[in-house]
């Protein structure tokens, strides 16, 4: 169930209608916890509806959820009661272990099968091009996250081990971040728990106008696009320079409005039901270095991945070596983390060299203060930004429906050789994406530059609510005329 | 009672009241809100409507902006689903008319899977801007059918949605099958039975599915989703709006299929299987629901109204969509019924199948020969001093 079908917003209509029809904070959370678990097996879970049979190979899956949530529960107890620092270690370990094992077993065993068959083909010995397939359920590296930053959090004693099972289980399975994050922090979300939620509290035009703005980011202009990106990253061969350059800006587009849309409408969600998510983005394009990039964007998981991995890799406490080595496996990790795809590994380990640089060039003071003339903001967002692009699209050049292959990489470097106008123009004219596409993506620039500079005012908190529901109700009709027919799932849903 | 007591009761009650009144006044701003909300998103849509262009539904669409330019010059129409638009040959239609002295110049309105409403929408549209009268609308039998498929991306469902026609499909829907009135009087204990269970299952669940389902695309009719998109995408070269030879060679409507494609082993078996559990128990032509018997007369009425005359046919298939006129309610509608193997055995021989369902090249010519032959038949009975 997506956010943008129709049937997401009935759904949610029941789910709103009947938790603030509820009197008792329990009652609430016992009806979101179940509703959640419905919404999460409606991506695993139908029925024929002329025979009444359930049809589903993975109805297992939310019980998979709950496995994983017991087992937290049970995690933070002990360790909160254990008597030694050694066994505090260990339970933690053991959640470390599960959470990790778990999923290892659904993102990266097929990959690693096929990598150590293709190292042992390599170095001589004789092996099976065995191939292992295994269907990824959605959200697995969400939660998982969510779920190992309670038992750390309750390991380094930022927080009590929670001793209500209900609500450590809302926390992990809370429907609008269950599948594609923000990944939330225990002690962000489990305090918002212990109250009754007060709708005179609740900022709904607020939530109103961001959901609309997530829906907006995500149907008219991710799916918009998506017909033109996915055919050229399909089959680069085909596309001469100019297209290489249009599909590469694009789907820099594409992803920021599929994954930051997703969120958008995820964090109204919950707001309506009066709780607050973490914010994910925060104008990604326009950061000035590749740091500022990282503050910027997927920040529930560039915070995650610096407060459990880096930091517990030892962070900067060392010499200069040992934290570039943490910053590099950091990245490399955040890579693979979107799937088990070397293509990955490169993109994270090019933000990792990225960053390494970045802080090389924090340590030439000089050099830096004079370049830092009036043109340097503008010109370091164009670099950092081109610097993205390019590596999006080691990012994109893989193929996750097909089994994995050096095809990838090949694919990643003709795009870059392409629009770099490296490598000759064999097929232009054959299939071309229209210039015209160039016109939009300077036209959704602007209006994103405007929206990043506050233009659009907040005039719609200021007008009366009959003037609010009219305004909305025109605008809606406008965004429903530009929604595309055809909708594609959400991207970071595949990771 | 202490005085204090009934002040505090007072106070309790002029604080409900007060609460309540504030609930109430909340409520009634809500509906207030909800309201204009609906009113603005429908209203500007029905304003933005007109201006739009036709939905790019591959055939619909070319058909009828060849009919808006050229109508005039057919005065005859074939509507129905594949079984017309690939099995009617205007061209030959018309030689053979001409020859009988019951001259014709008709255009295969056919497309792929239309059934009721969509072609009662199609034949509108059709005859909208049409000055000149029309002979005939020769038209496909099919009951009205509410499909729960195809919701998700198809312009196809949409397009023909509106309140008229999801009003055809909400009424048959509501209507209630003598099966149905057979299942309620059998004896209680019977719902328990298995066979019972999965019969209402069926019903009923495909009937609550079938109303989300035709609400969800009369709404998304009623917003214009996606037809601004649909422009878009012609803008930036994508696909939706790349023409289709849907006109035909002929530019008379009809698409002929690839004139080497056989019906397959399977095909026959299943075919064969069909024909002889026919010629056992042959299959009465039945009368429909009553929605599909007013839905016959609203495109009877139609074509009378441009001056025309409807002929209904019914394919050449021994299983499926048997429906007639019913003369009770007073109609005069002639009927070719094809569905018999043993009166046209050679629309059901091997070399003239595509597959279960459909007629090959050659089986399309004897089809449409067979047609004419049939229309001339009844015409000269009605022309007859």
């Amino acid at each position: 169930m997506l956010f943008v079908e129709f049937r997401f917003f009935e759904f949610f209509l029941v789910v709103f209608a009947v938790y603030w029809t509820l009197r008792k904070n329990e009652a609430r959370l016992t009806w979101l916890l179940a509703t959640s678990y419905v919404f999460y097996a409606a991506f695993f879970v139908g029925a024929d509806v002329f025979t009444g049979k359930l049809q589903s190979a993975h109805w297992w899956f939310p019980l998979m959820l709950a496995a994983s949530t017991l087992m937290d529960f049970v995690v933070g107890l002990r360790i909160e009661s254990a008597r030694t620092e050694v066994s505090r270690r260990v339970w933690v370990f053991a959640s470390v272990c599960a959470n990790i094992g778990v999923l290892v077993y659904f993102k990266y065993a097929g990959f690693l099968v096929q990598s150590a068959g293709a190292f042992a083909e390599w170095i001589g010995l004789p092996a099976s091009r065995h191939t292992l397939s295994i269907f990824l359920p959605v959200g697995v590296s969400f939660y998982t996250f969510q779920s190992l930053s309670y038992t750390i959090e309750v390991y380094r004693r930022h927080r009590p081990a929670e001793r209500n099972l209900l609500k450590l289980a809302t926390f992990i399975a809370f429907f609008p971040q269950l599948v594609a994050g923000p990944i939330v922090r225990a002690n962000a979300f489990l305090p918002q728990l212990e109250s009754k939620r007060r709708w005179s509290d609740v900022d709904v035009r607020g939530a109103l106008v961001l959901f609309m703005t997530g829906f907006v980011k995500k149907r008219c202009v991710s799916d918009l696009v998506a017909p033109f990106v996915d055919p050229y990253f399909a089959q680069p061969e085909s596309y001469g320079h100019l297209s290489a350059l249009t599909a590469i800006l694009l789907y820099a587009v594409q992803i920021y409005c599929d994954f930051s849309g997703y969120t958008d409408m995820a964090i109204a969600a919950a707001r309506l039901l009066g709780y607050e998510l973490t914010i994910n983005f925060n104008f990604p394009y326009f950061a000035r270095d590749i740091g500022d990039f990282w503050r910027r964007w997927h920040i529930s998981l560039s915070t995650w991945l610096r407060d459990y991995l880096y930091i517990s890799l030892g962070g900067n406490r060392g010499s200069k070596l040992f934290t570039c080595r943490n910053l590099m496996l950091t990245m490399i990790l955040g890579g693979l983390w979107h799937g088990s795809r070397w293509t990955f590994a490169i993109w994270g380990a090019l933000h990792g060299v990225a960053l390494v640089a970045q802080r090389e060039w924090a340590a030439w003071p000089r050099v830096a203060s004079r370049l830092r003339s009036a043109m340097y903001p503008a010109l370091s967002t164009v670099l950092t930004f081109s610097f993205v692009c390019v590596c999006w699209v080691f990012f994109r050049a893989a193929d996750l429906s097909a089994p994995m292959s050096g095809d990838d990489f090949r694919r990643a470097i003709h795009i870059l050789g392409s629009a770099l106008f490296l490598v000759p123009d064999v097929a232009a004219g054959s299939s071309e994406l229209s210039p015209r596409l160039l016109l939009l993506f300077a036209g959704l620039a602007a209006i994103h530059w405007l929206n990043y500079r506050r233009v659009f005012s907040t005039w719609w908190r200021k007008c009366s609510g009959l003037a609010f529901a009219l305004s909305y109700g025109c605008l809606a009709e406008l965004i429903l005329l530009f929604v595309p027919v055809k909708y594609a799932p959400f991207i970071y849903f595949q990771f | 009672m202490h005085p204090s007591s009934t002040s505090n009761s007072d106070d309790t009650v002029g604080a409900l009241s007060a609460d309540a009144l504030s609930r109430g006044s909340r409520g009634l701003r809500t509906l207030a809100a909800w309201l204009a909300f609906g009113a603005a998103l429908f209203g500007s849509a029905a304003l933005i409507r007109p201006s739009l262009p036709f939905p790019p539904v591959p055939t619909v669409r070319e058909k009828l902006a060849w009919l808006s330019e050229h109508g005039g010059d057919y005065d005859t129409l074939f509507m129905g689903s594949s079984r017309a638009y690939n099995a009617i040959l205007p061209d030959l239609f018309d030689r053979l008319t001409a020859e009988a002295g019951i001259p014709t110049h008709s255009f295969n309105l056919g497309v792929n899977a239309m059934r009721p409403p969509e072609d009662d929408y199609v034949l509108e549209q059709a005859l909208a801007n049409r000055r000149q009268p029309l002979k005939y609308g020769i038209v496909m039998s099919i009951p009205v059918i509410v499909r729960t498929d195809d919701v998700n991306g198809s312009r196809r469902m949409a397009y023909w949605h509106d309140l008229k026609r999801s009003g055809i499909v909400f009424r048959e829907i509501a209507e209630i099958s003598d099966d149905e009135r057979r299942w309620w009087k059998q004896p209680w204990n019977d719902v328990f039975k298995p066979e019972w269970r999965q019969r209402m299952w069926s019903v009923y669940l495909g009937k609550a599915l079938g109303i989300h389902v035709n609400a969800t695309l009369l709404a998304g009719h009623a917003a214009n989703i996606g037809r601004g998109a649909d422009w878009m995408d012609e803008v930036f070269g994508g696909e939706a709006f790349k023409p289709l030879g849907a006109r035909g060679e002929r530019l008379d409507g009809y698409d002929r299929h690839a004139p080497d494609e056989w019906i397959s082993d399977a095909d026959w078996d299943a075919l064969s299987r069909q024909i002889q559990e026919y010629n056992k128990h042959p299959i009465v032509p039945g009368f429909g629901s009553n929605e599909s018997q007013r839905e016959l007369r609203r495109k009877q009425h139609l074509i009378e109204q441009h001056g025309g005359r409807m002929i209904l046919y019914l394919p050449p298939d021994p299983k499926t969509y048997q429906l007639v006129a019913d003369p009770l309610l007073g109609s005069d509608i002639p009927v070719l019924n094809f569905g018999n193997p043993s009166v046209y055995p050679e629309l059901f021989q091997r070399e003239n199948r595509r597959d279960v369902a459909h007629l090959n090249g050659p089986g399309s010519e004897i089809f449409t020969t067979l047609l004419a032959e049939e229309f001339i038949k009844i015409e000269r009975d009605r022309l007859k001093p």
